[in-house]
């Protein structure tokens, strides 16, 4: 292209060069033929002012005077017209030249000569002729006769060149004494003489050919104009052909230079399409370290540092101290660098290119270095991890295994990559296990459960383990990985807990079922003590009678407590709807007998829930005896118990007007055996909200408190609603 | 109808006075003799500049003498003496002839060595015995005066001999005497001229003066041998000189021996004297000469008295009134 556009350049200039010397050289051509138009005509006008000349001389020479004038204009416009005769000077222009001005110089001067003697002769004819009348007319015949023969003569003779009329000798006997004769006879003499001399002059000026030696000038003229002229022409042609050429030429070469231009463009283009469309960021500089092309990641990564050159890249880059700056010294470098300012991580790249330039590429690493990161953190967590976590590939090699792994089976990493996790198989875990658990991994679900595997040292341990296959490209399963929990420990010991529970629960229940017998008869017999002893029963009796007493109901409430809240703790033993205003009513008539004195007990509506009824009696009674118990002195209980749909279920609300509950007590108030009184003031074992929460509980419900200090405490019992679907069942297998 | 009147008025008027005119002039073309008709006027910067430097003694040696010193535009464009003076009081060989006219002559000077009024008005600037100067000269002082900005403005350049030349003999073309009482009567006004100045008119064609003095300017367009009949340098009774050679100096034939340009007799009656010596004070006196030399017959007082009254019809109102 560089080649075509220089070739374009001289192509122009040299046409142009060669079509403004051909239109100088056709102006000089035109400006040539337009002299020799005038000086063709000048020519014309020279042979006809000549034959002007040679005409108004013979009507000098025949008398006519006023023609004088026109003789001297005629000879003035000779010269002015041969003046205007401009010639190049050339060896025959030259000669032939001068030979003319020779001419017309001998031809003015016989003019001259010729203008003079015709006046001359003109005038002495005239004198003669009327002289020689008046004379003849008085002399003697002798005398006239041959006097006038002699005019005649002269007359006669006009056109001669030599007179041949002769003086008569009688007239020059008789001229000697006639004064007037001999002066006419001088007249005479004077006019013969000056007549041969015109002749002389007239044979002079009409010998003299100008006009040839015109025509030969003009020939010579003519022929070295016509030599130029047909040089001029074959150089006009010549300039003409050349410059069409030229343009010719020039206008190929910008064809092609178009056409270069094109594919270039084209070219270009395609490589700004590619640069751009690159995630990395690209620059190219040349030789001179000048940027050429640039993409838009290019700009967002290094902005404006990027643009002056590369030196000033990779300045801007940080890499001053571990890369070259001059893409001479080594164009092929790498360099990560973390640029504070943005936070991103680059990975800089270069190449050089042939011609000497350099092309970067940068990329930005910030996102894989975060992913390295996560991974680091995934890998640490699963390293970490106490769970033994294997993974395989999808024909199930093993791909990797964590130390956990190791630590629980023996086996190391290396011993187990590349093998089938059945190197573990202990044969005890049942085939129908594995039969459902390929079922499950087959259609791509996570399958729970628990595996016998033997270890290393051939032990066998129970894992609890949760395996999932993972899909990569076109859902097709890559890996499965088993995350697996050795459960063998803590079955044992769950074990040990369960017995202990319930060895705990029958030895509570015996002992305090067993006690309700001799409480019950200690009650009993401290009655009848009181009533044997009647009034005499006085002072420290009394007091320890009634000390007595009330320990002994003290015990038997304790003992009742001890027996609901063990109760409680049983599975549900039968689950079924349960009208919460039939529980209410009944708790209500139990413990209303307890406190005989005037209470006001308000029941709304209340729901059917589905649930124990025997534990549900035990929550409702517990609640409201608490709600009649702590009153303050003076004021009438009054208990409200009320029902509001809410959140899928019923929130049962057991309102009192008792002396309420400090917020900070709120949450300790529901473990067992808390008291906030003393025992004389609100009597109870301290486990009745204990019972009631862990009843609510085991019903999926909540209970809770809130109270205002010395206004009241309502109690709220959350239930689910019958017939709501509980939770999400998990597929498992046991 | 008053308008129609009008025009009709503008045709007639014109017309008849043409047609009078018409009727007047019989136009004398036969005559030998022809009118005088001003020259068209050259570039009238140019001719400012010549009557300017014609009047202008800076053109001199040393500043004393102009062309106008000699040709006197108030005296009929001579100074009246037989033979110029120059510089110092140098004597000049011949008689100055008038510059009135001058552009008609067939040559310039007696002699007819200057062709034309350029070459002419050169001569005298570095003749020693008229203005005795030297071109160089005449330039530097010229292109240090006034006169540089005038040829700049004129020529387009400084003052060169040819500049010069030209303007001057711009100015001297300008220099023709018309409207003459014989070129009016020629143009057939019959009563320009009396009778008596027509007979000498008549026996100034029959005498044959006419033949050598004819056309505009009645002389000026031929050479002329000065002495046919007696040798007139002989008679005079003076040493013959150079000048008395005439034609022959510029020639060198034989035959031009005394040949001189027949003077024009335009302004004859203004200045005298006579002759290219002008050793002849009056014009009868140059009448009788030319009579005899030249004619070979005598001639009557009384025919010489009309021939020089017809004479004194031929000047007619100088183009360039006296400055």
């Amino acid at each position: 292209m560089k080649r075509f556009s220089r070739a374009a350049a001289i192509m122009f200039i040299a046409a142009v060069t060669v079509a403004i010397t051909a239109i100088t050289f056709i102006a000089q051509f035109n400006g040539e033929a337009r002299r020799n138009s005038e000086i063709q005509s000048a020519f014309d006008r020279l042979i006809a002012a000549e034959a002007g000349l040679d005409r108004d001389l013979l009507k000098i020479i025949a008398g006519l005077l006023p023609y004088y004038d026109t003789l001297v204009d005629l000879s003035r416009s000779i010269e002015e017209i041969y003046g205007t005769i401009e010639l190049d000077d050339s060896g025959l222009i030259t000669s032939s030249r001068e030979e003319y001005r020779r001419r017309i110089d001998d031809k003015m001067m016989a003019a001259e000569l010729i203008k003079g003697l015709a006046a001359f002769v003109i005038n002495e004819e005239n004198y003669l002729q009327f002289e020689v009348g008046r004379y003849a007319a008085t002399a003697a015949p002798e005398i006239a006769v041959p006097l006038q023969s002699m005019l005649i003569a002269q007359f006669s003779d006009r056109l001669r060149a030599e007179p041949v009329s002769t003086v008569d000798p009688a007239l020059l006997r008789q001229g000697k004494h006639d004064e007037l004769l001999a002066n006419l006879l001088t007249h005479f003499t004077l006019l013969r003489e000056q007549h041969r001399r015109l002749h002389e002059a007239m044979d002079g000026y009409f010998a003299i050919d100008s006009r040839q030696a015109l025509e030969r000038l003009r020939g010579h003229y003519i022929q070295v104009y016509r030599d130029r002229q047909e040089r001029g022409l074959a150089i006009t042609q010549a300039l003409t052909i050349l410059t069409v050429a030229l343009f010719v030429g020039l206008g190929w070469t910008m064809i092609r230079l178009g056409r270069a231009h094109g594919i270039a463009e084209d070219a270009r283009r395609r490589l700004l399409d590619a640069v751009n469309s690159l995630e990395e960021g690209f620059a190219l500089f040349d030789g001179e370290d000048r940027m050429i092309l640039t993409n838009p990641p290019y700009e967002v990564l290094v902005g404006e540092d990027g643009r002056r050159g590369f030196s000033s890249l990779v300045t801007s880059l940080g890499g001053a101290d571990k890369m070259a700056a001059s893409p001479l010294e080594n164009p092929n470098q790498e360099h990560l660098s973390y640029n504070d300012k943005t936070g991103r991580w680059l990975l800089f790249r270069s190449r050089g290119t042939a011609e000497g330039g350099v092309v970067c590429l940068l990329m930005d690493m910030t996102e894989s270095k975060r992913l390295e990161a996560e991974l680091q953190k995934l890998t640490a967590a699963i390293e970490q991890s106490p769970l033994s976590v294997v993974i395989t590939d999808e024909r199930g090699c093993i791909e990797y295994v964590n130390p956990t792994f190791s630590i629980l089976t023996g086996y190391s990493a290396a011993e187990v990559l590349g093998r089938n996790p059945r190197v573990l198989k202990s044969g005890q875990t049942p085939h129908e296990t594995f039969v459902e658990m390929w079922n499950i991994l087959a259609a791509g679900m996570t399958w729970r459960g628990e595996l016998f595997n033997r270890k290393k040292n051939g032990d066998v341990m129970v894992e609890q383990a949760t395996i999932f296959p993972v899909s990569g490209f076109n859902d097709r399963v890559r890996h499965y990985i088993a995350i697996k929990e050795d459960v063998t420990l803590s079955r044992k010991s769950a074990q040990m807990i369960v017995d202990a529970k319930a060895d705990m629960e029958r030895l509570l229940f015996a002992a305090s079922h067993d006690l309700q017998e001799p409480i019950r008869d200690i009650l009993l017999q401290i009655q009848l003590l009181e009533r044997q002893l009647g009034p005499k029963a006085t002072g420290a009796i009394a007091e320890s009678l009634g000390f007595l007493r009330n320990s002994g109901l003290q015990l038997r409430l304790l003992i009742k407590g001890l027996l609901d809240y063990n109760r409680s703790n049983r599975p549900m033993s039968a689950s079924g709807l349960v009208d919460c205003r039939l529980l209410v009513e009944r708790a209500v008539a139990e413990i209303g007998g307890e406190h005989a004195n005037a209470s006001r007990i308000t029941l709304e509506p209340l729901p059917s829930v589905q649930g124990d009824p025997v534990l549900l009696s035990i929550l409702f009674e517990n609640l409201i005896s608490n709600a009649l118990k702590f009153t303050r002195p003076g004021i009438m209980p009054e208990v409200k118990v009320s029902a509001t749909a809410e959140g899928g279920g019923w929130r049962i609300d057991v309102a009192d007007n008792g002396i309420g509950i400090e917020e900070c007590y709120l949450k300790r108030i529901v473990q067992p055996f808390s008291r906030l009184h003393a025992r004389a003031k609100y009597p109870g074992a301290g486990l009745g909200l204990a019972t009631a929460a862990k009843i609510a509980t085991l019903h999926d419900g909540r209970l809770w408190l809130s109270s205002e200090f010395g206004v009241g405490t309502t109690a709220h019992l959350w239930l689910p609603a019958p017939g709501e679907p509980s939770k999400e069942v998990v597929r498992t297998v046991e | 109808m008053y308008r129609l009147h009008g025009l009709i008025g503008l045709l007639v008027v014109p017309l008849s006075l043409w047609m009078g005119d018409a009727l007047a002039s019989e136009v004398r073309e036969k005559e030998p003799i022809r009118p005088l008709i001003a020259s068209p006027p050259g570039e009238s910067r140019k001719v400012d500049l010549g009557r300017r430097l014609f009047h202008d003694p800076i053109l001199s040696g040393d500043g004393t003498v102009s062309c106008a010193s000699c040709h006197d535009l108030a005296r009929g464009g001579v100074d009246g003496l037989p033979v110029s003076v120059g510089v110092g009081g140098a004597k000049g060989s011949v008689n100055a002839p008038t510059v009135f006219n001058a552009a008609f002559h067939l040559a310039q000077f007696w002699d007819g060595r200057a062709a034309t009024l350029e070459e002419q008005a050169g001569g005298p600037i570095t003749n020693p015995l008229e203005m005795a100067n030297s071109w160089p000269v005449v330039l530097a002082r010229l292109n240090a005066s006034a006169y540089f900005a005038d040829f700049k403005a004129t020529f387009g350049g400084e003052a060169t001999a040819s500049r010069v030349k030209e303007a001057i003999a711009a100015f001297e073309r300008t220099l023709v005497s018309t409207d003459s009482p014989f070129d009016r009567w020629l143009l057939g006004d019959d009563t320009a001229m009396t009778s008596e100045e027509l007979r000498g008119y008549r026996l100034f064609k029959s005498f044959g003066c006419i033949s050598c003095h004819q056309g505009r300017n009645v002389g000026g367009n031929m050479y002329q041998r000065f002495g046919f009949f007696g040798d007139w340098f002989a008679d005079r009774g003076r040493a013959e000189t150079a000048a008395d050679l005439g034609r022959f100096n510029v020639t060198g034939r034989a035959a031009d021996r005394h040949v001189f340009k027949v003077p024009s007799l335009r302004l004859a009656v203004q200045t005298a004297p006579y002759f290219h010596d002008g050793s002849v004070a009056t014009l009868e006196e140059a009448v009788r000469l030319m009579a005899r030399y030249q004619l070979g017959r005598p001639i009557a007082e009384e025919e010489v008295g009309m021939i020089v009254k017809f004479l004194h019809t031929l000047p007619g109102k100088p183009a360039e009134p006296s400055k």
